[in-house]
């Protein structure tokens, strides 16, 4: 079980690592939105360029704060437990359906279930 | 007095301890057959001779209110089923980890027994005692023993073993691509692509290679079910994280037993110990089955073949009793699976 320190001198950096897994999650949201739309045609060269630059940008500054903080490992662990918690609720659910597993592996891919 | 009132002064002591508590270890069947021959049950009664937890005498309780204690040989075995069980007026409790192992040591040797003379037993978890003495586990025998009787014929002649399947290393990106026209399109647009383009080029192929893993270890699972399933007698998959690890067991037997109710994926300490899969990388699937003796030889050469590939470790354990096969009891009955009310 991950725990936050938020009392103590690890409060800074317990709040940085969950507010910097929030953003990671958000990103990766809207970089799935973007290739949606990189796909479907609607956005022409120059929007997808400038969309994905965007995109970079954010993720390097992302990476540098995490670097400078050295709480890459944090954000990872971080990410990777809200992973299995989500996958573990969304399987439950499948069971509770009658469902297979697949439903938890389509969301986390990013497909539509 | 009457029912009312043992029933105040039961919970009124539950804090404390049990009124005629009984450690319940397993429930057997006492007249099944070996090999179509059915077994002499008063001999196999008298043969079974074991110390409990705590070093306390076994005894055998059954629902027509016979009990044998520990080397008793019995006129005549009656009754087709039986509780094997201690008396205690406490639950098992302990802050030092060595003397709960112990305990654990001596609740495994006493199903181990168990089996040993009376074929497969329905195994209980640790520290469950059921309340109202010999009568109490009679009347919980009598009213369960339609489900008790099925999950013994379910049981009987087999094992519980685990098979736990797990990546250490992700399938390799070539391996993937060279067969993958639709990522191999990609790679060649990211190539052309400009910067901001390319990078969004770069995280579509990453996410199709996810998949494309993702879809692979499915296939292998999907694989191993289908080859698996003629071996065994049940095959179960389980979560893939265990419920409870021995990381998460601290020095109380809470820990020990597990939130899990004595029911479905209910392991036992015992059987959680060789489902760990912290180093065996990313858990691919977990399974129990139900299998013969004359069946795991082969079960192990497909485990081996499957071993075989690269990134992948399976971790197959047993024979376990069939901590994973125990039936589900009627709430509304007298006996929830752990620590239970007088009727």
């Amino acid at each position: 079980m991950t725990t936050i320190d938020v009392d103590g001198e690890s409060a800074a950096d317990g709040l940085l690592t969950l507010v910097l897994a929030v953003v990671e999650i958000l990103v990766d949201a809207l970089e799935r939105e973007a290739i949606r739309r990189m796909e479907s045609g609607r956005l022409t060269d120059e929007e997808v360029d400038r969309l994905g630059q965007q995109l970079a940008a954010i993720e390097t500054q992302i990476e540098e704060i995490e670097a400078d903080h050295e709480l890459e490992d944090d954000v990872a662990n971080l990410r990777g437990d809200l992973d299995n918690l989500v996958r573990d609720a969304i399987e439950r659910l499948g069971e509770a359906d009658g469902d297979d597993r697949s439903v938890a592996d389509q969301f986390l891919a990013g497909d539509r279930p | 007095m009457t029912d009312e009132d043992r029933r105040a002064t039961t919970t009124a002591a539950s804090d404390h301890g049990l009124d005629e508590g009984r450690y319940l270890y397993c429930v057997v069947d006492l007249r099944g057959s070996d090999a179509g021959r059915e077994r002499d049950a008063e001999r196999d009664v008298a043969a079974f001779d074991v110390a409990g937890v705590d070093d306390e005498p076994v005894s055998i309780v059954t629902s027509t209110g016979e009990r044998w204690d520990s080397g008793q040989t019995p006129e005549r075995v009656e009754a087709g089923i039986g509780a094997v069980v201690h008396d205690c007026d406490e639950l098992y409790d302990a802050a030092d980890p060595r003397l709960l192992k112990r305990w654990l040591v001596q609740h495994q040797r006493v199903v181990d027994e168990a089996t040993a003379q009376f074929d497969t037993p329905i195994p209980f978890q640790f520290d469950t005692i059921l309340r109202g003495g010999d009568a109490g586990v009679g009347s919980w025998l009598e009213s369960e023993s339609e489900t008790l009787r099925r999950a013994l014929e379910t049981v009987a002649g087999l094992c519980e073993y685990r098979i736990v399947v797990g990546r250490t290393e992700p399938i390799p990106t070539t391996a993937i691509v060279t067969e993958d026209d639709e990522l191999a399109a990609l790679e060649s647009r990211i190539d052309a692509a400009s910067e901001g383009t390319a990078h969004l080029l770069k995280k579509q192929y990453e996410r199709q290679l996810d998949s494309r893993r993702r879809e692979r270890d499915r296939q292998l699972v999907a694989g191993l079910e289908e080859r698996l399933e003629p071996l065994v007698a049940t095959l179960q998959p389980l979560d893939r994280r265990p419920s409870v690890s021995l990381a998460d067991v601290s020095s109380t037997t809470k820990a020990a037993g597990g939130e899990e109710s004595g029911t479905a994926d209910g392991a036992t300490d015992e059987s959680a110990k060789g489902d760990e899969v912290t180093d065996d990388g990313e858990p691919v699937c977990r399974y129990a089955i139900l299998a013969a003796d004359d069946a795991i030889d082969e079960v192990g050469s497909l485990l081996d073949s499957v071993a075989d590939r690269d990134g992948i470790t399976v971790r197959f354990t047993g024979p376990w009793p069939p901590y994973s096969f125990v039936p589900a009891f009627d709430e509304d009955s007298d006996e929830p699976p752990r620590q239970t009310e007088v009727p």
